[in-house]
């Protein structure tokens, strides 16, 4: 279904991509893990349309993501790691708004509507504006904005960051609910997230992949998936390990200024 | 074309919520009416003359203030990653911002119509030059709204895209003041050039009433290429 090959991403002479290639086959959830600052958000903003790859290329179901933009991003749900809304917008106000752009056909815009308020529990604050909101139900109305228009491919980035413990069980119940019909890419740092919704799992360290492979296998190989994340990604020279850990926020401050 | 008008909807929204839209209306018709009654009740002539020589100025400087948070609040609260991810065009976003403007501007024109129908209550005023002033401010807005919004990609603040706003349409109107045009580069090249350039020109020529393809064009040329440079500057961000 999404077949990423040679991706490479440039800011001046820093490569927050180097030469990343993997794929997700249909129906599949991948688990998109590394440090921050390791490459996985930028390579989300390039499935998705809002960066360019300065070279390599992906396609998503035969279609290139550059050429083809604005047909793959019909077909992507895309929740950014900032949750991106309208603070002065209501919810059903930024909802309806986010189904006309997706080109949610008007018959059936209303259904959809109620169908995302209902499995993503919207309802107490469907009128409420989206300013006043708490971290876990903008997060709802976001991923609730994602799947409207019922793509066949989500692309979540962190979506349980910064959640209270039952908004996480939230989130990842829907997340599971979607395994069955969807292809699925989710980054995340919570490694029994991983071992709870995914089969496979990619690692990337300095925009590199360390790893592409299965939960079992890498458990397998290494105890568990935290010392295979740990083994994977701060194994460099003594000194140099210390260096890459606290490198820390470079990738969001570059995805989006 | 429907993302166009779902964009644009969004926008006048956006500009009816915040108080800045109910600033810049007051600020633009308490100007423009006070300035031109102050005087016409001296002059005592039924002309409208005064009234539009305000136009290119306050606009200049009014105008920034509406676009100034058009891209500059996207960028901030991240939501242009929402747009730039949706299944759109680029340019549908940026023509539906710039019709969210024009509504603002056309709004602001309707209600300074008291002007006009206030004058005509008081002797036969001569309705040609009063539908061109109209028609050309519209003209002059839009132009003014994709020069706003072309300065306001460059920058997340919402100050630096005023002032540099402001600055550009101020040189621009001021190009066509006749100090410039007319006694400092009367007969030269210079002048000739700052005429063709200065929104004030074609806008006062559209104002005499007789509406001349050449002044329409100048401002749908000007509109149109800051609004394909806006699309330009945004997508060359997915390149960055």
């Amino acid at each position: 279904m999404i077949e990423v090959s040679g991706l490479t991403k440039l800011y001046g002479d820093f490569a927050a991509l180097d030469d990343v290639s993997f794929s997700v086959p249909q129906g599949e959830i991948l688990a998109f893990l590394g440090p921050n600052g390791a490459g996985k958000s930028t390579t989300m903003k390039i499935l998705t349309g809002y960066l360019s790859p300065t070279s390599g290329s992906a396609t998503l179901g035969g279609l290139d993501v550059t050429e083809h933009s604005v047909a793959i991003r019909q077909r992507i749900g895309y929740l950014p790691e900032t949750t991106p809304l309208y603070y002065d917008m209501q919810v059903n106000e930024f909802l309806a708004f986010a189904a006309r752009l997706r080109k949610v056909p008007r018959q059936l815009r209303q259904g959809r509507l109620g169908w995302v308020a209902d499995i993503c529990h919207l309802e107490p604050f469907w009128k409420k504006p989206i300013g006043v909101l708490s971290r876990g139900q903008k997060q709802r109305v976001g991923f609730a904005a994602a799947i409207l228009h019922d793509p066949e491919v989500l692309i979540l980035d962190e979506p349980t960051a910064g959640l209270d413990p039952n908004q996480i069980v939230d989130i990842r119940a829907l997340i599971r609910s979607f395994a069955q019909r969807k292809t699925i890419i989710l980054s995340t740092h919570i490694l029994q997230e991983v071992n709870a919704l995914a089969t496979k799992v990619v690692i990337v360290n300095e925009g590199r992949i360390v790893a592409d492979s299965t939960v079992a296998s890498l458990c397998e190989e290494y105890g568990d998936l935290e010392q295979a994340f740990r083994a994977l990604t701060t194994a460099q020279p003594v000194g140099a390990g210390a260096a890459a850990a606290p490198s820390g926020d470079g990738e969001s401050e570059v995805g989006h200024e | 074309m429907s993302s166009v008008l779902t964009l644009a909807r969004k926008e006048i929204r956006q500009i009816f919520l915040s108080p800045i839209a109910y600033a810049f209306l007051t600020v633009f018709v308490f100007f423009v009416t006070f300035m031109f009654f102050r005087t016409f009740f001296l002059v005592r002539e039924i002309s409208m003359a005064g009234f539009f020589d305000l136009f290119p100025m306050v606009m200049a400087i009014v105008i920034p203030g509406v676009t100034m948070r058009m891209w500059a609040e996207e960028r901030k609260q991240g939501t242009i990653e929402f747009l730039l991810t949706s299944p759109i065009e680029t340019w549908h976003i940026v023509v539906g911002k710039f019709l969210g403007g024009l509504a603002l501007v056309a709004l602001c024109l309707i209600i300074t119509l008291l002007v006009p129908i206030t004058v005509g209550r008081y002797g036969t005023l001569d309705t040609g030059p009063v539908w061109g002033g109209y028609i050309g401010a519209l003209m002059m807005g839009g132009t003014f709204i994709s020069i706003g919004m072309f300065v306001s990609a460059f920058t997340a603040d919402q100050i630096v895209s005023f002032l540099a706003g402001v600055t550009v349409m101020l040189f621009l109107v001021l190009l066509g003041h006749p100090f410039i045009s007319s006694e400092f580069g009367a007969g030269s090249w210079f002048g000739a050039f700052a005429r063709t350039i200065s929104p004030t020109t074609h806008f006062e020529s559209i104002g005499r009433g007789v509406i001349d393809l050449r002044d329409v064009y100048y401002f749908v040329a000007i509109s149109g290429l800051f609004l394909y440079l806006n699309v330009r500057v945004i997508d060359l961000r997915r390149w960055k």
